[in-house]
């Protein structure tokens, strides 16, 4: 019976030896003394992830046949990168919200970075609560302030836009 | 030793450190009672802040967190059958059997004088054993010294995650990403992506929030409410907790089995909690003059779990502070306050800092005292912070992560190597491979290349000192009875498995 290999995690051991090989690149010739170990944990990880490759592919689960009764159309099932996409949507917009908040903090400040983003989070994850995103934002960005800007007097990007 | 003992409460008892005391308790016992988050996403929280505490208030402040986060782990086991934190799974068995009789605050005030005996008991075999111990490893050189972080590593490896090979893929990669930046030796760039700020190694704040702050954040945003379809039960009154508190005083031989063996399993890089409660309570179960009443809500298996899992902290406390080896991913935070300090856990941490060492373990037992009192006083409250909406402890948690990363360093990548790391982590967990393997290699491994090029010289570049030293060979034989460890559980399983359906 046919196997269904677990792409996924092959794929990410492939991108672990890829980074292996870029830490090959970034440190060929150098001197012996710089590279012995990490060369030994390069051998290692090598090693490390052939051993898993093998046991994830020994392990994989036979492929099931879905049978369906005459006249019926299978049902559809979510496959492949669209089902990823649905089932990744709230961690890849929490991953862009970081992002775009990472980029603007120079620009528009620590403190308003802090609301827009506590605002977003809070609407986003309780699916549009606007009043409790609003109030829950403006206390954690006064408090934030009160505790990081002047109690303990940190020197915090402020906004320069203009 | 007992000038030691003195000059630690000495240090312990001003009004600063019991300050620090206080907030870390309350805030451990808040922390610990929300399912969802445990004591490594807590303490990871807290460790941006610390650099801006004196070092031994931050390591106290550590502690206590870590204790109460423990103490207060078992309210939502024992009220909605959710445990607080994974070393509180065991507590459900008998807390919230006890529970649906009708007996929640008897079960409270029975999980709270367990967790009581379990923090003192294991804080005083700490306070005893950690010298001696401290005492022996000083006369570990390089060789002993990097096959003491081999052996922790694969310990972690082997025993934290369902398969070896993942634990050592983790393990190994994870001392890999922990040699990027400066070489020790000739200063030259490794694997930096040209970042400048990974030349002096990978930041460890950004790493650790990276792990387990937005890591943790992507998995508890597709939950709607931590505590939804769970009806949480009427909140306990002080009377009934103190009926329970007398009532696991019954259990004194449980009660000492079970410190003993939370406290050596703590002990074992790799073990942790969990493992410690649940051995307790079969342990428990099997020396019972009641074995047949485990499971339908008994006060014997509620004192066996929470007393052994209380006492596993202080144990797990002992070689991080002795030997430098974390013996669980809570511990390697410790490790990394230390460091962050300047100090360095080890063999000469004890000759260096004795004092400090007994006043971390007298605040184990400080903190077990006040976690109890106070937790049996905010019980009914608490009821309420298990509920906590998701949106809100999402936000918060994103927050902190966020200014946590950037004060650290007031530097903008270091966000950026947050959500690299916290990526990553989304892979490994969902791949299951085990973070606390990760997170030790990277934090051990610019203490282990040290001492492997120290071994070297003094052996003139032979491999060999690796083998021949006594030390070193019982350490080799550790780590291969590690690796087999897995395996063999296993068998066991499988035999008594074939055992019962044979019956």
């Amino acid at each position: 019976m046919k196997k269904k290999l677990p792409w996924g995690e092959l794929v990410f051991l492939l991108a672990i030896l890829g980074y292996v090989l870029y830490y090959f690149l970034s440190v060929r010739g150098y001197g012996s003394r710089a590279v012995t170990w990490p060369y030994v944990l390069m051998v290692g990880t090598v090693l490390a992830v052939v051993a898993v490759a093998v046991e994830v592919i020994r392990k994989a689960p036979a492929k099931e046949e879905v049978q369906t009764p005459e006249g019926e159309e299978a049902p559809e099932k979510k496959t492949g990168f669209k089902a990823f996409l649905e089932n990744s949507l709230s961690t890849l917009v929490i991953i862009v919200s970081f992002v775009i908040y990472t980029l603007l903090l120079k620009k528009l400040g620590i403190h308003l970075c802090n609301f827009l983003l506590s605002f977003f989070l809070v609407l986003y994850i309780s699916k549009g609560k606007w009043l409790t995103a609003l109030i829950a934002a403006a206390v954690v960005t006064l408090s934030f302030y009160l505790v990081f800007g002047l109690a303990l007097g940190l020197r915090l990007p402020k906004f320069k836009l203009f | 030793m007992l000038n030691n003992l003195l000059a630690g409460f000495t240090q312990l008892f001003t009004l600063k450190t019991m300050l620090f005391v206080i907030i870390g308790a309350v805030v451990g016992l808040l922390a610990g009672a929300i399912p969802g988050l445990n004591d490594t996403n807590i303490l990871t929280l807290f460790l941006s802040f610390i650099l801006f505490i004196d070092p031994f208030p931050a390591v106290i402040l550590m502690t206590a967190v870590f204790i109460s986060c423990q103490t207060a782990g078992s309210i939502p086991a024992i009220l909605v059958n959710i445990p607080g934190t994974p070393s509180t799974a065991a507590s459900t068995l008998e807390g919230y059997a006890l529970t649906k009789q009708g007996k929640a605050g008897q079960a409270l005030g029975c999980s709270f004088a367990s967790s009581l005996m379990g923090t003192v008991l294991g804080g005083i075999m700490a306070l005893v054993l950690a010298p001696i111990i401290g005492k022996y490893a000083l006369s570990f050189g390089p060789p002993e010294m990097f096959m003491l972080a081999i052996f922790g590593m694969t310990a972690v490896a082997s025993l934290t995650g369902n398969s070896v090979s993942k634990g050592l893929l983790a393990a190994v990669l994870g001392l890999l990403v922990g040699t990027i930046g400066l070489d020790y030796f000739i200063g030259v760039t490794r694997s930096t992506f040209g970042v400048a700020e990974l030349y002096s190694g990978i930041p460890q704040i950004p790493l650790l929030l990276g792990l387990f702050g937005v890591g943790e954040l992507y998995s508890l945003i597709k939950k709607k409410s931590i505590g939804t379809g769970v009806q949480a039960t009427d909140a306990p009154d002080v009377k009934s907790q103190m009926e329970g508190f007398k009532a696991a005083f019954r259990y004194k031989k449980s009660m000492l089995l079970s410190a003993v063996i939370g406290f050596v399993v703590g002990v074992i890089p790799g073990t942790g909690a969990t493992i410690a409660s649940f051995t307790s309570y079969g342990t428990a179960r099997s020396i019972s003059k009641e074995p047949e009443k485990f499971g339908k809500g008994h006060y014997e298996g509620l004192v066996a779990t929470d007393t052994s899992n209380n006492a596993s902290v202080p144990g797990s406390i002992v070689p991080a502070l002795t030997l430098g080896i974390p013996g669980s991913g809570t511990t390697v935070l410790f490790i990394s306050a230390f460091l962050m300090h300047g100090m360095q856990p080890g063999p000469s941490f004890f000759s260096e800092h004795i004092t400090e060492a007994n006043s971390i373990f007298l605040t184990v037992i400080f903190v077990g005292i006040i976690a109890t009192f106070v937790g049996m006083v905010m019980a009914k409250h608490m009821v309420k912070v298990v509920s906590l909406p998701t949106h809100i402890l999402a936000m918060l948690i994103a927050m902190f992560c966020l200014m946590g990363a950037y004060i650290c360093r007031n530097k903008v990548n270091d966000l950026f190597i947050m959500l690299a790391f916290s990526i990553l982590s989304i892979f490994l967990k969902k791949f299951d491979y085990p973070l606390p393997a990760f997170l030790l290699g990277v934090i051990l491994g610019p203490i282990i290349e040290p001492n492997f090029f120290r071994a070297l010289a003094i052996s003139d570049n032979n491999f060999s000192i690796f083998f021949t030293r006594p030390i070193c060979i019982v350490l080799w034989i550790m780590c291969l009875a590690a690796l087999a460890m897995p395996k063999i559980i296993a068998l066991k399983a499988k035999k008594k498995k074939e055992a019962e359906s044979a019956v």
